[in-house]
C-alpha cells in the first residue's frame, strides 16, 4: 500500500501536515489521476461538505485548501460524491460515517417518495487512511450497500492498531 | 366529502379551499381553476404587503397550496375527457400536473399533512396510469460544469461561506446560482431527477432510411414550488385534443 495521502497533499499545493485533525477529505472526482485544473466537485458533494461542517465534523474540500475546482451537476436521481478520503484513526471519524450515511438516506427520501422500483445509486471512491497507508474502494451501489459499507468502514475505524 | 379533508391552512386559505373542494366535488374544474388563479394573485400582494416573516412564511406555504390546488383541478379538467390518454399532449400535460401537484403537496411543510398526502396520492396514481399505458419511459438528464455555485445570501461561492442552501437566513432563504456553465453532456436515463423530462413514444419518429430519430424532447423545464406571480393559467382543451396519439410510432424502440 502506497501512502497516497501525500501525493494528494502536495498535488492540492498543501503540506501533509495541513490536514493534521481532519477526518474526511471531501475531494473532487479523479483527483488523483488529472490535472489538478480539469478535476471537477461533484455538485452532492458540495452540499455533503456543507452539511459535515454544519454537523461539526472536521471535514476539508479542495476548495478549503485553495484550489477552485468547476462542479459538475448531472441531472440524474443518482448520487455523486467524488472521492471521500476517511481518516480511520480520527475520533470523529464514527460521526462522520454517521453524518455521510444520514445525509445520503435523506438524499434518498427527498428524491423519491414512492417509486422504489426507480432506486438511487451513489457513486463514491472511499479512500481510508491509517498512519502512511491507504486503501480504496471504489463504491458504485444502492444506498442500503453504501450503509453496509460505511458501517464496515466504521468498524475498521474502530480497530487500535 | 373533501371539505373534512382540510385542517390548519388558516382562515383566508382555508375559505379558498373550501371553495376549490366545492367546485371539484361538482365537477366545475373551470370555477375551481378561477378562484385559485385569483387567490394567487392575492397572495403575491398579501407577499408584498408582509411585515413579519411569519406572515411571508403563511403566505409562501398558501402559494405553493393553491398551485398545488390549480395542477389538481386542471388535471381534472383534462381527465374529465374519457379518451384523455390516447391523446399525446393531454398525457403530457397530466404527467407534468401530476409531478407538479405532488411536489408542492409534499415538499412544503406548512401544508396540512393529511390533506397533503391524499391529494399527492391522486397524483401518484395518475403517474402510475400513464407509466402503465406507456411503460417505466426513458427520461433526458443533463451534465453541465458550473465554475462555482454563488450563494444568494452572501454572493461569494457557497464551499467557501457558512450558509447553508435551502435555509432560512432573516428575511431570505440561500439558495445556489451556479456561475459561468456549459454543457458536458446530455444523457437518457431511466432514473432522472427530474420526471417531467421524459421522452414520449411520439417523439421518435422513423426516417425514410430507416432510422430512428427523436425529436423536440425537454431537456430542461423550469419548476418553481411557488409558481409564478400571475396565478397561472387553465389548460386549453381545444389544443390538448387536437391529435391522437397513432401508437405506431411505439414500434421504434
Ligand atoms: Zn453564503
Amino acid at each position: 500500500m502506497r501512502n497516497q495521502i501525500g501525493e494528494i497533499a502536495s498535488k492540492l499545493g498543501v503540506e501533509q501536515a495541513k490536514l493534521e485533525g481532519v477526518a474526511v477529505l471531501v475531494l473532487p472526482e479523479k483527483v488523483d489521476s488529472e490535472e489538478i485544473n480539469e478535476v471537477c466537485d461533484a455538485h452532492d458533494s458540495v452540499l455533503l461538505a456543507k452539511q459535515l461542517k454544519q454537523a461539526g465534523i472536521p471535514c476539508r474540500t479542495a476548495y478549503d485548501l485553495g484550489v477552485e475546482p468547476r462542479v459538475l451537476d448531472r441531472r440524474g436521481a443518482d448520487v455523486w460524491l467524488g472521492m471521500l478520503w476517511l481518516f480511520l484513526e480520527n475520533t470523529a471519524l464514527p460521526a462522520t460515517v454517521d453524518c455521510i450515511c444520514d445525509w445520503v438516506s435523506e438524499k434518498r427520501n427527498a428524491e423519491h417518495d414512492d417509486s422504489a422500483d426507480k432506486e438511487t445509486r451513489i457513486h463514491v471512491e472511499l479512500r481510508m487512511q491509517r498512519k502512511n497507508n491507504t486503501s480504496t474502494i471504489k463504491f458504485d451501489g444502492s444506498v442500503d450497500e453504501f450503509r453496509e459499507v460505511m458501517k464496515t468502514v466504521k468498524k475498521i475505524g474502530a480497530w487500535k492498531k | 366529502m373533501h371539505q373534512r379533508e382540510i385542517r390548519n391552512t388558516g382562515d383566508w386559505a382555508n375559505r379558498i379551499v373550501f371553495d376549490w373542494a366545492t367546485h371539484v366535488d361538482q365537477g366545475r374544474e373551470e370555477d375551481a381553476i378561477a378562484i385559485t388563479i385569483i387567490a394567487i394573485r392575492e397572495a403575491v400582494s398579501r407577499d408584498r404587503a408582509a411585515k413579519t416573516l411569519e406572515e411571508e412564511e403563511y403566505i409562501l406555504g398558501c402559494r405553493v397550496l393553491l398551485n398545488a390546488l390549480r395542477d389538481l383541478a386542471n388535471i381534472g379538467l383534462t381527465t374529465r375527457h374519457p379518451d384523455w390518454i390516447k391523446y399525446p399532449k393531454a398525457v403530457e400535460v397530466c404527467w407534468d400536473l401530476s409531478h407538479d401537484a405532488r411536489e408542492r403537496l409534499t415538499s412544503y411543510s406548512g401544508i396540512d399533512l393529511d390533506f397533503a398526502r391524499r391529494w399527492a396520492t391522486r397524483a401518484t396514481e395518475l403517474i402510475q396510469d400513464i407509466d402503465s399505458a406507456f411503460g417505466p419511459g426513458l427520461y433526458c438528464s443533463w451534465e453541465m460544469e458550473f465554475d462555482g455555485l454563488i450563494c444568494s445570501i452572501c454572493g461569494n461561492d457557497v464551499r467557501g461561506c457558512e450558509h447553508i442552501p435551502g435555509k432560512r437566513y432573516g428575511r431570505k432563504r440561500c439558495a445556489l446560482t451556479p456561475k459561468g456553465g456549459q454543457p458536458r453532456a446530455i444523457a437518457i436515463v431511466e432514473n432522472p431527477r427530474d420526471p417531467r423530462c421524459r421522452i414520449w413514444p411520439w417523439a421518435k419518429r422513423r426516417e425514410e432510411d430507416g432510422h430512428a430519430v427523436v425529436s423536440d424532447i425537454p431537456i430542461f423545464k423550469l419548476f418553481r414550488l411557488e409558481g409564478n406571480d400571475d396565478g397561472g393559467s387553465i389548460v386549453d382543451l381545444e389544443e390538448l385534443f387536437q391529435f391522437v396519439v397513432t401508437l405506431a410510432s411505439q414500434e421504434i424502440e
